[in-house]
């Protein structure tokens, strides 16, 4: 009778706890395999070398903060550029424009490195409470290329635990304890610091050691929020991002206006980049209505196209800070901006300073992009020659 | 060292409740609990979130 209980017991706990064990599976395998999903990038016909930030900062070798960095080195001497992509892995807008260039671009005169994952930790996170989807596909002419959708921050499971408060280094600033693991919150980092702060030191050594003159760090912002569909210069930058955004405005006809650079508020890109090398910082903003709070589903559709009746609506009455229509705001057009926006900085650098120009080909400009989508311009990994893909 | 330091403390505590689920006898709501709160323990000490 004992036994037949004691039976029916072990029974009862071995399905219930099969159960559960069902569900983490059903939970956690996506999250795994998101995590250890490598996107394939083509070395383009322009790309002359493949570094890793670990190889400027090397106590990042062998962690999750590592990533590639694609050399674009022209037959001429010129100046020197730097764009990343991916600074915020739910920003991917940053990273396409990365892989067009590493994809499509021949340097001419001077040299471009591109970091297409900035954040390489953060986009192997998600944000669950959000419902964001995990990977998204970029429709091609072959098919489609398939790509992680990250989180804003650094995973937990690569740098933890987080302090109450994030105090900035150099400058000691108070910042918030999230943003420790937010790449541009830890700007110019430090070799031993935590791991975002070894990234962030890793490019600023780059920018440092090979005298990088143009730097482009590349987001997306919610329509609602003030700083969006902008490129924020620090003094040092000014002048150039004035030209870039009035040519844009007037040969291409898209709005992409200047703001300052916030001299008070540490960490950022646009200004620590400026304040601890010789490079001119840049940080280009696309509105991206996935990122605004009041919308309908996180869907891979939205993501892609930009389209929301909740938005709309909104517009309607005036609450957003760009235009917005019944055609959204397409990954087309926040691609094709930052894509004509880079290049026009560096066609206004090239003018400003005669002996360091960056002149490039073979990269496409907003109105191509618009027409032709994205897709057009990533090609086909499986085509590629042999030992030509990376893994990031 | 703290990185360490947590997952040692996740896997013991993990062990606890495992244990616990184990020598329950008698409430199955406590049985449902014990496995509910093990499931974000398990999936840190397995690197997944």
């Amino acid at each position: 009778m004992k036994d037949a209980g004691m039976k029916r017991e072990f029974l009862f706990k071995a399905i219930l706890a099969g159960a559960f064990l069902g569900l983490v599976l059903w939970g956690g395998l996506p999250l795994f395999r998101h995590r250890h999903y490598d996107v394939p990038i083509i070395k383009g016909p322009g790309v002359t070398a493949v570094l890793r930030l670990s190889d400027f900062s090397p106590r990042l070798k062998g962690t999750a903060g590592d990533t590639y960095v694609f050399v674009l080195q022209g037959k001429e001497p010129g100046g020197k550029a730097l764009i990343m992509g991916n600074t915020h892995s739910n920003e991917p807008e940053g990273m396409l424009t990365a892989l067009v260039f590493i994809e499509n671009a021949v340097v001419e005169k001077g040299t471009i490195y591109v970091i297409p994952f900035f954040n390489n930790s953060g986009s192997r996170n998600t944000r669950p409470g959000d419902g964001y989807p995990l990977t998204f596909d970029v429709p091609t002419d072959w098919g489609s290329r398939r790509f992680r959708f990250g989180n804003r921050d650094a995973s937990p499971l690569d740098q933890w635990p987080d302090p109450d408060v994030y105090i900035h280094f150099p400058d000691r600033q108070l910042l918030s304890f999230l943003d420790v693991r937010n790449t541009n919150r830890t700007w110019p980092g430090r070799p031993d610091g935590p791991l975002m702060e070894r990234v962030t030191f890793g490019a600023m050594e780059l920018m440092r050691r090979d005298k990088i003159d143009v730097a482009v760090d590349i987001h997306g912002a919610e329509t609602m929020f003030p700083v969006t569909n902008c490129i924020v210069a620090p003094e040092k930058s000014v002048k150039i991002a004035t030209l870039a955004s009035l040519t844009v405005k007037a040969m291409e006809g898209f709005e992409n206006h200047v703001e300052p650079s916030p001299a008070g508020f540490r960490g950022l890109s646009h200004r620590e980049i400026g304040d601890h090398a010789a490079t001119m910082p840049f940080l280009l903003e696309a509105p991206i209505p996935f990122l605004d709070q009041p919308t309908g589903p996180k869907t891979t559709k939205f993501l892609l196209d930009g389209k929301d009746p909740f938005l709309l609506s909104l517009s309607r009455k005036k609450k957003l800070f760009v235009p917005y229509d019944e055609t959204g705001w397409s990954l087309e057009k926040r691609v094709g901006q930052n894509l004509s926006v880079t290049l026009e900085i560096f066609r206004q650098f090239s003018k400003k300073t005669a002996d360091r120009p960056i002149v490039l080909r073979g990269v496409p400009r907003y109105a191509d992009v618009v027409k032709n989508g994205v897709g057009r311009y990533l090609g086909d990994p499986a085509k590629a020659a042999a030992g030509g893909v990376v893994m990031n | 060292m703290i990185m360490i330091a947590y997952y040692v403390i996740t896997a013991f505590v993990l062990v606890l409740f495992g244990w616990n689920f184990v020598r329950e006898k008698k409430s199955r709501d406590d049985l449902v609990l014990y496995l509910l709160v093990m499931i974000p323990l398990l999936l840190r000490l397995l690197r997944v979130k």
